[in-house]
């Protein structure tokens, strides 16, 4: 990959922290890395876009690595493969609601601000992000921006590119781009927003996000079938994916019976969560009921939100982890070999899997990627949009994917 | 304001003859007079020709010599753009996708389709009916308009309150690139280290490329749907009991206001659906999910109107009574067609507590500048639809509604809104674009352009003023 390879000029930690220090002043500099040691990478949380931008042109014209980076809970982070990069700056400073117009159910919030504080302030409007990253509450809403990750409530919400209506980005040219806005519909000029969502600090340091919310739920239950086998499970869930529904989250969890003991001895189960009006409620779990029988457990309302929020902080502490796409109707056969690999591996190193049964999105957890299907191959025609649209937002190279640094 | 048309080097005009045939080849004036104009009435743009590729590959052949003749040409749907996106500026070839009108593959299972682009919305709808499933951004225009067309200006619905815009539903796109590459666009995903692309080209107005396949995803059609009519003395009332019912935490799947001139409009016209004539506005809400609770939520909203002085409240649960209380809000454009020879369909977007003051200043630009201003829009979005009403053979009305639609803009973006919500930039919002977005923003997406389009031959003249495209924008290049 092109960036400051091995021709770039080296700056030792002391003088990148100094260079900060008098650009941004004392205040933009984190101790807390410096724990690592002289060869740490330094840490900085510039205060606003304007201090960010300042930050990543410097950081451009001395061809320093970069990673931008949130609570550090996505599950990817330099330490597990790649190289590590000279500065690491984040929006922790940037926290807080910038605008929030609980009439217009908008939000515009720092990027700093962590889901799980937010969320407190939402629910005392009695309005919902309903958004579910891996890390669950843990996660500041930059990061989850810049992973892009769909969580369990994607089919039935959106996922973050979806609920998405702006974010602040200061690129490594060191610009400071408002995209999107604060109004539900907004289609003026191209879509930079979605570009952003996902390009996991690629393009700079998202410092603000705004949002569309939802009204709370008045109820939320969720259903789990525990079971032993993938099989008889998966085909339960597909009984239910094919129920004309609209439900909060349908997934099958597979050997997760530490991290979520709701699922059961074995750690396997469908999970079925369902969110609405109390009649609304009521009516899709009797319709669920009616087409597969009774459940293992019913979790309601506070229980409910546990459960899937201790699924989605698992799913940010499982490392290593793979996710693929597949046709849900294909999810049957994937976990029969995924379980049948993991018997005859004598079941111990097996990790564990989740699908989404209506999305058919796949992540294995705490597990190499034997047994998934290929991940599609970058074509060189997609490669050049990549390399140029990288150029666009950082013609240096020092953010990552110009350089390498690693999911797994 | 029409420029002559240029004829096509016959060099190239024979490339394009042998790839797709000489039936789909036309270049005649008088046969290509319907790809001059598209939804934004006041222009014409007459293309140097029109070609109608009849399969992928032919799309990425004629793009293909298109592109090494430098010569520029625009994508067309069903050209019902209201922001002259299909406008064939330059003398740029219409490449038009009426005979990709394909459903490739309907899986009920995993409620997918995969189609072509130029598939019509309603079409699609059509054929997974039957299937209990249905595609869920239905604009206005769906009996007509393409869902290559849908993509490319990211369109929006009545029902896209509750259910969201095109970008949520399209899976997968595979696109010819400007420089005639077949590609299959990415999504984000961290283990090939790819970014969204396939999002970045929902919205991108034809300017990076022309969809040739794509994958959507369906929905089950919910088991119960309400309907409710409310009759108001004022917009603002109206406008009020939107922000109301947003504000209790109900989510309708539709929330749309007209006003008083679009249901004198339909009244008067074959579309009479039965609204009294001296009704301000007129607030269709529709609520839909599982039966239970239905009647409850559309009892609550029912007393939110009459608190907020509703004049009757009408509702309808069976299909017929709810095409009813629909039906003057789906032909208000037709009806307006009838009222005046030209319509500018205006689109903006403001956060909805603003609706009702901003609807009060938007009356007041319409009478400073003595034009009929008929409003029928999305309320729940916020998504305003001021139509001015005029006659482009009268020079000082033309000029007269420019000035208003600038101004227009600018009472929105002041409330914090944007100047399109659903209709796209194209050629008419062009110059108000600097309005919302700042240089550094114009410059970076006039950066994205090009590296989709470095020669900036496809759809030349749309979106980015000229001193943000590629090479400063598109004059044709060679003939
Ligand atoms: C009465 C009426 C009501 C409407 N209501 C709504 C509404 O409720 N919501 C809404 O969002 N819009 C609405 N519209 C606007 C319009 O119908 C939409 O923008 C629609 O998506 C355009 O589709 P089309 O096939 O007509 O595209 P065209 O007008 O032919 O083209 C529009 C743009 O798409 C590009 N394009 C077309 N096909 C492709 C392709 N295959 N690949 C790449 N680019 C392509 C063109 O180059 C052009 O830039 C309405 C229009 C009318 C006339």
């Amino acid at each position: 990959m092109a960036g400051p390879g091995s021709a770039r000029a080296v700056t030792s930690p002391d003088e990148i922290r100094e260079r900060v220090r008098s650009l941004l002043g004392e205040a933009a500099l984190d101790g807390s890395t410096s724990d690592g040691g002289a060869m740490g990478p330094v840490a900085a949380s510039p205060v606003s876009p304007q201090e960010a931008a300042a930050l990543l042109r410097l950081a451009s014209e001395e061809g320093w690595r970069v990673l931008p980076h949130g609570a550090g809970v996505a599950p990817d982070g330099y330490g597990a493969a790649g190289t590590p990069p000279d500065l690491l700056v984040s929006a922790r400073r940037m926290a807080g609601i910038i605008q929030y117009e609980p009439a217009d159910l908008t939000l515009e919030v720092g990027a700093g601000t962590v889901l799980a504080d937010l969320d407190r302030e939402l629910a005392a409007q009695g309005q919902w992000l309903p958004l579910l990253p891996p890390g669950g509450g843990a996660v500041t809403l930059g990061g989850l921006v810049s992973m892009g990750l769909p969580g369990s409530l994607a089919v039935a919400y959106g996922a973050p590119r979806d609920q998405l209506l702006g974010l602040t980005l200061a690129d490594a040219r060191g610009r400071v781009l408002p995209l999107g806005g604060r109004v539900v519909k907004n289609v003026a000029g191209f879509d930079l927003v979605r570009l952003v969502c996902g390009s996991r600090g690629a393009l700079g340091l998202i410092c603000g996000v705004s949002f569309r919310l939802h009204p709370r739920p008045a109820a939320d239950r969720t259903l789990i079938w525990s079971g032993d086998e993938a099989g008889s499970l998966h085909a339960l869930g597909r009984v239910l994916a094919g129920l004309p529904l609209p439900l909060a989250a349908l997934e099958i969890h597979g050997h997760r019976g530490g991290e979520l003991p709701q699922l059961g001895p074995d750690g396997w189960g469908v999970a079925l969560r369902a969110t609405g009006s109390e009649p609304a409620v009521t009516r899709m779990v009797d319709v669920a009921v009616d087409a597969v029988g009774r459940p293992t457990r019913t979790l309601e309302a506070d229980a409910s939100v546990r459960f899937a929020l201790a699924a989605a902080a698992d799913e940010g502490r499982a490392r290593p982890q793979h996710r693929r796409k597949l046709p849900p109707s294909d999810l049957g056969v994937l976990l029969d070999r995924l379980t049948r690999d993991g018997q005859e591996a004598g079941g111990k190193e097996w990790g564990g899997v989740v699908a989404d049964l209506r999305s058919g999105m796949v992540r294995r957890l705490r597990a190499d990627a034997t047994g998934l299907p290929p991940l599609t191959p970058v074509t060189p025609a997609v490669g050049r949009l990549h390399a140029g649209l990288r150029k666009v937002f950082d013609p240096m190279g020092v953010l990552p994917g110009q350089w390498r640094y690693g999911w797994r | 304001m029409s420029p002559a048309p240029v004829p096509l080097p016959d060099d190239v005009l024979r490339a394009l003859q042998a790839t797709v045939g000489n039936r789909a080849v036309l270049s005649d004036p008088d046969r290509m007079l319907v790809y001059e104009s598209d939804g934004l009435t006041q222009y014409r743009f007459p293309p140097s020709a029109v070609v109608l590729p009849g399969t992928a590959e032919e799309v990425y052949r004629v793009v293909r010599i298109l592109h090494q003749a430098g010569l520029p040409y625009v994508a067309r749907g069903a050209g019902t753009g209201l922001s002259g996106g299909a406008l064939a500026l330059n003398g740029a070839v219409v490449v038009a996708t009426t005979r990709l009108n394909r459903i490739l593959d309907l899986d009920v299972e995993n409620r997918r389709a995969r189609v072509q682009p130029g598939v019509i919305n309603a079409q699609l709808t059509r054929a997974t009916a039957p299937h209990g499933l249905y595609y869920a951004p239905d604009p206005s225009s769906q009996s007509a308009c393409t869902l290559g067309g849908n993509v490319a200006e990211n369109s929006g619905g009545p029902h896209c309150l509750k259910y969201g815009v095109t970008s949520r539903y399209v899976t997968a796109l595979t696109v010819v690139l400007p420089d005639g590459e077949l590609v299959r666009l990415p999504t984000s995903d961290p283990e090939t280290g790819t970014l969204d692309l396939m999002g970045l080209f929902v919205g991108s107005e034809g300017c990076f490329g022309i969809v040739v396949e794509m994958e959507v995803e369906l929905l089950p059609k919910p088991e119960g749907v309400r309907t409710l009519l409310a009759l108001f003395d004022s917009l603002e009332a109206a406008g009020a009991a939107v922000s109301t019912i947003i504000g209790r935490g109900l989510l309708p799947a539709a929330l749309e206001i007209m006003d008083r001139a679009t249901i004198e409009a339909v009244e008067d016209s074959v579309f009479a659906a039965g609204i009294p004539r001296d009704t301000e506005a007129a607030l269709v809400v529709e609520f839909d999910g599982v039966e239970a609770g239905l009647d409850a939520e559309m009892e609550e909203a029912r007393g939110v109107c009459l608190g907020s002085e509703a004049r009757e409240v009408r509702t309808a649960s069976t299909a017929a009574d709810r095409d009813a209380l629909w039906k003057g809000r789906k032909k208000a454009f037709g009806a307006m067609g009838r009222i005046a020879p030209d319509l500018l369909v205006q689109d903006a977007t403001v956060p909805r507590s603003r609706l009702p003051e901003v609807l009060a200043r938007i009356g007041e630009i319409g009478r400073r500048h003595r034009l009929r201003v008929a409003n029928v829009f999305h309320a729940g979005d916020g998504n305003l639809h001021p139509n001015l009403l005029f006659d482009r053979n009268d020079p000082d009305e033309l000029a007269r509604v420019e000035k208003a639609s600038r101004e227009i803009m600018s009472v929105c973006i002041d409330a914090g809104g944007t100047i399109t919500g659903e209709h796209g930039v194209g050629l008419d919002k062009r110059p108000y674009l600097p309005m919302v977005l700042p240089p550094p923003v114009l410059e970076a997406m006039g950066q994205v352009k090009a590296v989709f389009d470095p020669t900036g031959q496809c759809n030349p003249g749309k979106v980015l003023p000229d001193e943000y495209l590629p090479g400063g924008g598109l004059t044709r290049a060679s003939a």
